[in-house]
């Protein structure tokens, strides 16, 4: 059986050979793809063909002639789902283009920025325009549309003259809109399997855990730094509460219990961390409050303090 | 200006059920376990 490096070798001798006519002076290239956390994934396009290309990942490929098919076939196989990935992107690359990239002016209402681990990810981060906060990094994108984006560059930035801070006013600016938040009350969610939104409602939220999100479910731990949100959330719980940040697709928030210990809560994140998420997901060991004083959010070192009694009643207890 | 796009790829919602799931879990174990305790000082007071 072939190793997966004797198969990229075969497919930069051969593949363009599978390829119609005017694909034959293409040059086959593999890029690596940095994924959340520290993996990799490589993928193989075509180079000289056009201004827009098509990319694939070779492992599930390469994992087929691992299970039997035959590599013809396979290289074959790649040629034509390229070739149909360069038809079906053609309109998403135009609307792109028309989008006129080139001036942050338009793209401005398009910036969006994911949270991610700093430490776990600083592979990642070497080549990103990110901004640090606390133990994690926001790290800038370009939403094309709810379900396509873009990293945002540093030639990127460069070309558009703008810093990192400039690319954070644009997504809290725009990312409410462009990304929606979402409360659900867990008992909701996972055992009743309704998602609702509760930030849509009124009142008090009475319930002992909420999965804080944004609509898509996907990435939205960022969720979070979104203008006035915890404010808006804190009006409502009423009692401190702590910020459980279970993955890099969403929060959750744990009002505080009588009894309940900062050192507790962070046993149980660091244990569904090691135990349930998956490596790509993970967002931070630590846990996090809301600071109704200064607006903020930040990472706890120190429990929520317990309310000490009124003067006067200790007078009386005297 | 290179754009390199990526489609979001929307995680599996039993992912994120069996993480909130196991939040629940061990919250709710953590709580019990107080019960149990403040249940047990009870016991011995008496």
């Amino acid at each position: 059986m072939i190793t997966l490096s004797q198969f990229e070798e075969m497919l930069k001798k051969e593949w363009v050979s599978y390829f119609p006519e005017h694909y034959q002076h293409g040059e086959v290239f593999f890029h690596e793809k940095l994924l959340r956390n520290g993996g990799s994934l490589t993928q193989v396009s075509l180079r000289g063909i056009s201004d827009k290309a098509h990319v694939l990942p070779v492992k599930p490929y390469y994992d087929a002639i691992a299970q039997g098919a035959f590599a013809g076939n396979i290289l074959k196989r790649m040629a034509d789902d390229y070739q149909r990935g360069e038809k079906q992107r053609a309109a998403l690359f135009d609307q792109i283009v028309a989008m006129q990239p080139q001036n942050f002016e338009n793209m401005k209402s398009s910036i969006s920025f994911v949270l991610v681990n700093r430490n776990a990810n600083n592979h990642l981060l070497q080549d990103a325009v990110y901004l640090p906060f606390e133990d994690l990094a926001k790290v800038f994108y370009l939403q094309v549309n709810s379900k396509i984006y873009a990293q945002v560059t540093k030639e990127m930035c460069s070309q558009w003259a703008v810093t990192a801070k400039d690319l954070e006013t644009a997504a809290l600016e725009h990312m409410p809109r462009l990304l929606p938040a979402r409360l659900s009350s867990v008992n909701a969610y996972i055992f009743e399997g309704k998602v609702q939104n509760d930030l849509k409602k009124t009142g008090n939220l009475t319930e002992n855990l909420y999965a804080l999100t944004n609509e898509q479910g996907a990435l939205g731990a960022a969720v979070m730094l979104y203008p006035d949100l915890m404010k808006q959330i804190a009006e409502r719980i009423k009692t401190p509460f702590y910020i459980i940040p279970s993955s890099v697709h969403e929060v959750l928030i744990l009002p505080k219990k009588e009894g309940m210990a900062l050192s507790e809560v962070k046993d149980i994140v660091r244990t569904v961390n090691r135990s349930t998420v998956e490596p790509e997901d993970f967002l931070s060991d630590n846990v996090y409050c809301y600071d109704a004083k200064t607006r903020e959010i930040r990472m706890m070192y120190e429990d929520f303090a317990v309310e000490k009694p009124k003067r006067r009643e200790r007078e009386y207890e005297r | 200006m290179n754009l390199i796009i990526e489609k979001t790829v929307k995680p599996k919602p039993e992912t994120a059920e069996k993480r909130i799931a196991a939040y629940d879990r061990l919250l709710n174990q953590r709580e019990n376990e107080e019960k149990e305790e403040a249940d047990y000082d009870y016991l011995i007071t008496i």
